[in-house]
């Protein structure tokens, strides 16, 4: 049986307020050719200067991968003439990368693995290429925005382990605060290299290149398509050739691009005009010691809280309600809960981002109580949540405005309960019969009698109680 | 070295998008080689050192703080392109399809 071997190759845009080697702009801007120097343009003389917030994200990014550090490295030059690099070579790490020999833990089904990580370095990004029918139109916004490369080993087996890997490697950087990750929008780039072989077989196959992969959904599909593509071209007994494609998600197909050099065409020599790179002891203390929670730490913490699979994923989506509910002292799974459904539904409804929502953490805890002490009901909740949510004031205040105080008196609801029971001699009977939607329909009655104010455990446990005595 | 052969100068000059016409092989063909020649002098000399000298001195780097300085205005950067349109400089089409 063939059996695919997968290695990734991901790009990602490093944030910062100036370039790697210049002082112009790290930013989007709609205006071309408007955050740009002569170092990005590749000016006769011009010398580059490290910025040193692109090697402190960079070591940040290879602790969090486990990986080893260079702490003495140097630059090295990447020659190729294309008009996205004018210098005629790319400043870039061959010989030294700043974190090598680490590793990311993905979860697939269930099952844990660990994926090697060859290496980590920075580098420079290039222009940016339009290609219109009279010519090739470039913008050196992005010509010199730091990138650190991060290529894993040979260790994927499955377009699904490809997923995965992307995604675990997505949430970590930026719950490490180092880049957008918006592979949708470029800051992060996927190449992926596939090759087949026979289980048994020592040496792998010949592999190919899938560049141009626009989304993580996309990564699990090119693979798929190019395993299956693979596949009948080796029982037709055709040999693979080594290239590189592209993936077309208009037709969910891979197509071959044109060739461009690799290994010694691009000559590879030691950037003469920046000195040895010594990374001070105090950077990496200071990074280890401030390091944040990462998500495969914060899964397994939400795990032993008790939260479910859905709310973890959806905490660890959204980093800043995950990074609110560290910060509370109260009920997490009843936190979780509303954060993560009523809260989060009522942010896509308003549009409105976590930050805007400036959910302040005392009220919030004020609400939590209240419902783990059973004084609202879930449908009191849902009432109450949007003008919590708007008027940013003390639920207790709020429940009483709105006139959704619950009914916890135990006469009261004794009388309520028994009504429903006289008024329902049907439902009662088919109680008594051993039908459990009984149950619900009477407890439905008291809501309906309570105007939904009816504290439910209690409502509950005076019916069943009254039910019994009628069995007696 | 006598001369390269038209392959290896065709796949230098490809290397460095150049068109070299038949009438220039040839002469490309001595005047590489004699290059390669004079590096093999070089390399002919006993250095004996495992470390890779990267700069003149051993004196480490000193890093940029990450603050933006004043850019260069547009006007000034298109003075230097043969070709401009809007926003953009122009380069002929690199790319054939796509």
């Amino acid at each position: 049986m063939l059996i695919p071997t997968i290695g990734i190759e991901v790009h990602v845009e490093l944030k910062s307020n100036a370039k790697v080697y210049s002082k112009a702009k790290n930013a989007y801007s709609n205006e071309p050719n408007t955050f740009v120097d002569v170092i990005d343009l590749g000016y006769p003389g011009v010398l580059p200067k490290l910025n040193e917030q692109v090697i402190k994200n960079a070591l940040k990014a290879c602790l969090a991968c486990h990986c080893k550090i260079n702490e003495l490295m140097h630059f090295d030059r990447k020659n190729y003439f294309y008009p996205d690099l004018p210098k005629g070579y790319q400043i870039t790490q061959q010989d030294t990368p700043i974190g090598y020999d680490g590793y990311l833990e993905i979860e697939v089904d269930g099952k844990k693995k660990k994926i090697g990580i060859e290496r980590i370095h920075i580098e420079e990004d290039t222009c940016k290429s339009i290609h219109s029918l009279t010519g090739t139109l470039l913008n050196f916004n992005r010509a010199g925005v730091p990138l650190i490369e991060i290529v894993s080993k040979p260790d994927i087996a499955s377009p699904e382990e490809a997923v995965a890997y992307v995604e675990t490697l997505r949430e970590t950087l930026l719950y490490l605060g180092i880049s957008d990750v918006k592979i949708e929008e470029g800051s992060m780039r996927c190449d992926t290299n596939i090759s087949l072989k026979e289980e048994n077989a020592k040496e792998f196959g010949t592999k190919v290149e899938i560049k141009n992969i626009g989304s993580i959904t996309n990564v699990g599909l090119s693979l798929n398509y190019e395993i299956q593509r693979q596949k009948e071209l080796i029982n037709q007994g055709v040999k693979i050739i080594e290239e590189t494609r592209r993936f077309d998600d208009n037709t969910n197909t891979t197509i071959l691009m044109r060739v461009k050099e690799t290994g010694n065409d691009y000559r590879y020599f030691p950037e003469p005009d920046i000195p040895y790179v010594k990374l001070p002891n105090e950077w990496l203390d200071e990074i280890r010691k401030n390091m944040p929670k990462l998500p495969n730490e914060l899964r397994e913490e939400y795990k032993q809280l008790g939260l479910n699979y859905n709310n973890i994923k959806t905490l660890i989506a959204n980093p800043d309600i995950a990074k609110f509910l560290d910060s509370l002292s109260c009920d997490k799974v009843i936190s979780s809960n509303l954060l993560t459904g009523d809260i989060l539904a009522y942010m896509n409804k308003n549009k409105v981002s976590f930050e805007q929502l400036n959910l302040d953490s005392n009220l919030f805890v004020e609400l939590v109580s209240m419902i783990s002490n059973n004084e609202l009901s879930s449908k009191q909740v849902k009432e109450l949540l949007p003008v919590f949510l708007e008027k940013k004031e003390s639920p207790k205040k709020l429940v009483k405005e709105l006139g959704l105080v619950q009914i916890s008196d135990t006469d009261t609801l004794l009388k309520i309960v028994r009504d429903v029971i006289k008024n329902n001699p049907n439902s009662v009977i088919d109680y008594e019969s051993g039908l459990d939607r009984a149950i619900k329909y009477l407890m439905g009655q008291i809501m309906k009698e309570s105007r939904g104010q009816a504290n439910p455990q209690m409502a509950n446990k005076l019916l069943l109680e009254e039910l019994s005595k009628i069995e007696k | 070295m006598d001369k390269l052969s038209e392959k290896q100068v065709k796949h230098v000059a490809n290397l460095a998008r150049l068109d070299v016409s038949d009438e220039k092989m040839e002469h490309y063909r001595y005047q590489l080689a004699d290059i390669l020649t004079e590096i093999d002098k070089i390399l002919s000399v006993d250095i004996k050192t495992d470390e890779l000298l990267i700069a003149p001195t051993n004196n480490c780097n000193k890093y940029s703080a990450d603050e933006v300085c004043d850019m260069l205005k547009k006007a000034d950067i298109f003075k230097n392109a043969n070709n401009v349109s809007d926003d953009y400089i122009v380069v002929p089409r690199v790319i054939d399809n796509d």
